[in-house]
């Protein structure tokens, strides 16, 4: 029962058939699924994706690439960090065999937003399969699937405040897809294992509370965005950002460049020291000490060094305030 | 919710759980989870597990 209404809130708020909605351990799995899908079960032999997908999307493809049964082409990229859909058209219209489209909604990087429809579009003009991750979207963007033409979307509890560790994959009602994994008949048979039922029921109430208050805490988000990127302006002479930052991007991110010197090399460790956190590339997986390669696919003339500025409803002025005090005396 | 010592612009990687969400999630709480025991209606069960 609990999982049923979770899954027929999901729906409703998605404006998706509830029959289309599976729950998964997250965005990870969700790609994987609907990338094995598209391969396994829709028949595509080529990927057209983008290098700066996150990993559990450039993973993936490179895991099934390497077995020769399929193959894969990056998109290019135009100078601001959007995808090239002149150059995505172009690939699909040279194409012979099936393919997949995989491309993110949103950029979890540097922000950049995706023309849904449009790739939506070329993808039914020339046959292909087309999967989003819109982990960085769901919950913080009003989404409605009816209006979508798509065939997978990936999406992840904990990035609009919701619990880790639980995920939902949409499938389209047009679409014949098996699971990845094998055993119980659980999610209709899409998903073998006992269900996260409080990961579930999670999910369901953060997306309700999420789009509730989505007019109130987006417009609030999008103050301190535009806040903290006048401070910084004013302030750090030299300063630029990554991406399309004040165009077509998150309102929850903000990608900082400084020019590079020993001081600004050193300049997350330098803010961790100070208390505040922010990430220097994808998060997910920090730790990890090579640069982004969301960054590096930019082919940048001036490489600086990357900050990824991300904030919810929680952070405040002042906390922005705090931080362009603290950046000024760092580098 | 953020930690007053702290500051927190990391929430593109994982934002803080809300605490609504977390009472929805409680089993004990009034308008949390309705079923939380195994001997669920039959009706209801997904079959051998
Ligand atoms: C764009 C994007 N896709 C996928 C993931 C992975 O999702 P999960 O952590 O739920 O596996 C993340 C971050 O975690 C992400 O930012």
């Amino acid at each position: 029962m609990a999982i049923e209404n979770a899954r027929k809130s999901v729906a409703g708020l998605l404006n998706a058939h509830p029959g289309e909605i599976f729950f998964t351990s997250g965005g990870t799995e969700s790609n994987n699924t609907a990338i094995l899908s598209a391969i396994r079960d829709l028949g595509c032999t080529h990927i057209i994706t983008s290098p700066i997908e996150h990993h559990a999307v450039l993973h993936t493809v490179a895991h099934y690439a390497s077995r020769k049964t399929i193959s894969f082409s990056f998109v290019k990229l135009l100078a601001d960090g959007h995808i090239d859909l002149k150059d995505l058209e172009a690939q699909l219209a040279g194409r012979e065999d099936k393919c997949l489209v995989t491309l993110m909604h949103a950029n979890n990087e540097i922000g950049n937003l995706l023309s849904m429809n449009v790739v939506s579009a070329l993808c039914r003009k020339y046959n292909a399969v087309f999967h989003s991750d819109c982990v960085q979207t769901v919950g913080h963007y009003p989404i409605d699937l009816s209006r979508m033409d798509i065939d997978f979307i990936s999406a992840s509890g904990h990035k609009f405040h919701g619990p880790k560790g639980v995920g939902i994959l949409y499938v389209n009602s047009n679409v014949q897809a098996k699971p990845l994994l094998h055993g119980g008949g659980q999610e209709r048979n899409m998903r073998a294992g006992t269900e996260n039922l409080y990961g579930i029921v999670g999910f369901a109430r953060a997306l309700e509370l999420a789009m509730e208050r989505y007019e109130q805490d987006s417009a609030y988000i999008k103050k301190l965005k535009a806040y903290m990127t006048t401070q910084l302006l004013q302030h750090l002479p030299g300063i630029g950002f990554n991406g399309d930052y004040d165009g077509s991007c998150l309102y929850t991110v903000l990608n900082t460049s400084v020019p590079q010197s020993a001081k600004s090399e050193m300049l997350l460790f330098n803010l961790d020291i100070h208390g505040i956190c922010v990430s220097g590339g994808s998060a997910c997986s920090s730790g990890a000490s090579q640069g982004s390669h969301v960054i590096n696919a930019l082919k940048l003339d001036d490489i600086g060094v990357a900050g990824r500025f991300s904030f919810c409803k929680y952070n405040t002025m002042q906390e922005v305030d705090k931080v362009v005090e603290v950046l000024t005396g760092l580098i | 919710m953020t930690n007053s010592k702290r500051i927190y612009f990391d929430n593109a990687a994982t934002t803080p759980l809300d605490k609504e969400v977390l009472e929805a999630m409680m089993p004990t709480s009034p308008k949390g989870l309705a079923i939380l025991h195994p001997f669920i209606p039959l009706a209801e069960k997904p079959g051998w597990q």
